[in-house]
């Protein structure tokens, strides 16, 4: 009895280890691979059978980043004219200034929705949200058809009021939960102690949200940078940005897997290393506070 | 001046002008609303009652429902819908559980675990585009990684993105990638926070693993389960970039979703106003499918309230 109950637990150890390693291995390889396809010279890149083991080289990088250098390594494989730079500078003033865009009047609403008491209040909440039942098309085409007249089409300015569609929804209802927990006690007590109403919020409420402020606001600027949709319906050449810029690597004669695989390095490095900072605060921002 | 006057002076003016910034906090989310959200939904609307078209230079005309019926009469509709609701079925049937799994396997405390936590976490910063064109190369059906793999274990190779019989499941294999992140670590966060005590009295009762399962952890994560579907029911039926990123709604039609067919409609042929009818029957199809799992998830949160 006790060594087949001994060899069944031992049995269902095995089970667990074996599922977390092909789940570990599920997630990470496709990481893995592109980090390797990004060292990859032309040759390696279309081995078959895929190598593992190769000389790795830099010019991947070295062209994505349009550095000046010899590039017979990548021998007919470049295209020098992907300014991957330039996405990656318009992805940044986007994604920033969008980020101030919805901060600015997402945190005030969000606040007044946790705070005050006024008619159709939940109405107005759910509209914020209803905001994720729309197609994203439903307002790209529209804004495409304003944007042309008002040029604002291809434009930073233009992306960054179109991402606020997703980016204020999410700043409103995920801040919202957090100024609800801040105790109304606290600020009723500055506010009779006679600290103004800007003072209030400024010495209590950020304070006491600041964490779960700059979660959010992270969150929504990987948002705003991962976003390819409206990069791609509403701008051209000049506001590109740079997930939309990266496609120009796949060329009408040939896919450039070892500069594209760069630039998705690139791409998402940064955000990596940030989500591994932001990770608890993650789930309940991507449920909308709902938890 | 003596103090008390002054402290009762403060504070009076401090809650008029709290009443006024108040209204003008108010005001604002409003106003927000009506600029980003109402207004080019409305707009939307008017021009799918439209014949917009990129290329006619006389503007739009009215021309009723005639969008909607004729997308109603197209034989390809059927298909599109049924695409969609094909990805949609085979995501959630698939993130659903696997994400549950994961969440309970990475529901114990070690330094492993919680290192894996972190590992699990990474798709879900990856963009939908990238994570698509990586999984496009390791999808090629010579030299690529995964048909490699294949031949490993003995396996034939598949044509992935390449045959009209696995593109579909091979964009849903993507989607899972990118979504069982977020699956799992909103029911790991469930999970987390359940109460101990029923556990351990059914433990002392002589309940097995199975029984604990089945009689206490799936129905008090029912409430989760229900939020997390509702959610990616959401989404999967408005995924575009993984899609344009590695089919573009072929091979022939047998990844082209109804979202696809929209974009297609709009910014390859220009005719804005048939693509938003295709646009807002998703729309319609989205809002009747939560309704029904809202609806379901009230109806069970009752049932286990009772």
């Amino acid at each position: 009895m006790t060594t087949r109950y001994r060899i069944g637990r031992c049995l269902r150890g095995l089970a667990h280890i074996a599922a977390l390693v092909a789940l570990l291995v599920f997630i990470i390889f496709p990481l893995v691979w592109v980090f390797m396809m990004s060292f990859k010279g032309p040759n390696d890149l279309v081995a078959n059978p895929p190598r593992f083991v190769f000389r790795p080289i830099i010019e991947n990088y070295a062209a994505v980043l349009q550095l000046d250098m010899d590039y017979s390594k990548l021998g007919i494989y470049t295209a020098a004219s992907v300014d991957f730079l330039a996405g990656y500078r318009n992805s940044l003033v986007i994604c920033i200034g969008a980020l101030a865009m919805s901060l600015l009047l997402g945190l005030p609403s969000a606040y007044a929705l946790a705070r005050f008491e006024f008619r159709f209040k939940e109405h107005l909440a759910f509209g914020f949200l209803g905001m994720r039942f729309v197609p994203d098309l439903a307002l790209v085409i529209p804004l495409y058809i304003l944007f042309r007249q008002l040029h604002l089409y291809d434009t930073k300015l233009g992306l960054m009021i179109s991402y606020q569609s997703f980016m204020l929804p999410f700043i409103i209802w995920t801040m919202r939960g957090y100024f609800q927990e801040v105790p109304k006690e606290l600020e009723e007590a500055a506010a009779l102690d006679g600290c103004s109403f800007l003072g209030t919020f400024r010495r209590i409420v950020l304070p006491l949200t600041a964490p779960g402020l700059a979660a959010t606001a992270a969150l929504a600027f990987i948002f705003a940078w991962n976003n390819f949709g409206f990069g791609l319906m509403l701008t051209q050449v000049n506001a590109q940005p740079v997930t939309v810029k990266m496609l120009g690597y796949i060329t009408y004669t040939a896919t450039l897997w070892g500069q594209l695989a760069a630039a998705g390095v690139i791409i998402i490095a940064p955000q990596l290393l940030v989500g591994v900072f932001i990770q608890r605060y993650i789930v309940r921002g991507l449920t909308y506070g709902m938890q | 001046m003596p103090s008390s006057v002054s402290g009762r002076f403060r504070l009076r003016l401090g809650a008029r002008s709290r009443r006024t910034v108040s209204r003008l906090l108010v005001f604002g989310p409003s106003a927000t609303i009506l600029a980003f959200l109402a207004f080019p939904i409305l707009l939307a609307l008017w021009y799918s009652l439209t014949n917009y078209k990129l290329t006619n230079v006389a503007g739009p005309q009215l021309i009723g429902l005639d969008n909607y019926l004729y997308i109603l009469k197209d034989p390809q509709t059927l298909d599109r819908l049924v695409t969609t609701l094909k990805f949609v079925l085979l995501s959630l049937g698939i993130e659903l559980p696997g994400g549950f799994a994961v969440a309970l396997l990475l529901n114990r405390e070690s330094r492993g675990i919680r290192a894996l936590r972190t590992v699990v976490l990474m798709p879900m910063m990856v963009p939908f585009i990238v994570a698509a064109l990586v999984w496009r190369t390791m999808m090629a059906p010579v030299e690529g990684v995964l048909n490699y793999g294949l031949s490993l274990v003995g396996l034939p190779p598949s044509a992935w993105l390449g045959s009209p019989t696995t593109a579909l499941p091979s964009v849903v294999l993507i989607d899972v990638w990118t979504q069982i992140p977020f699956v799992s670590l909103v029911l790991l966060a469930g999970l987390q926070g359940l109460p101990r005590e029923p556990y351990e009295a059914a433990r002392i009762d002589g309940a097995s693993e199975w029984q604990l399962f089945r009689y206490l952890t799936l129905p008090l994560m029912t409430p989760f389960l229900s939020l997390i579907s509702i959610f990616r029911a959401i989404e999967t039926f408005k995924v575009f970039d993984i899609i344009f990123a590695t089919t573009k709604g072929g091979p022939g039609k047998s990844t082209t979703t109804l979202n696809i067919a929209a974009y297609r409609e709009g910014f390859t042929y220009g005719s804005m106003g048939s693509a938003l009818s295709y646009v807002f029957l998703l729309a319609l199809l989205i809002v009747l499918v939560v309704g029904v799992l809202t609806m379901l998830w009230r109806r069970s949160s009752r049932l286990t309230s009772e």
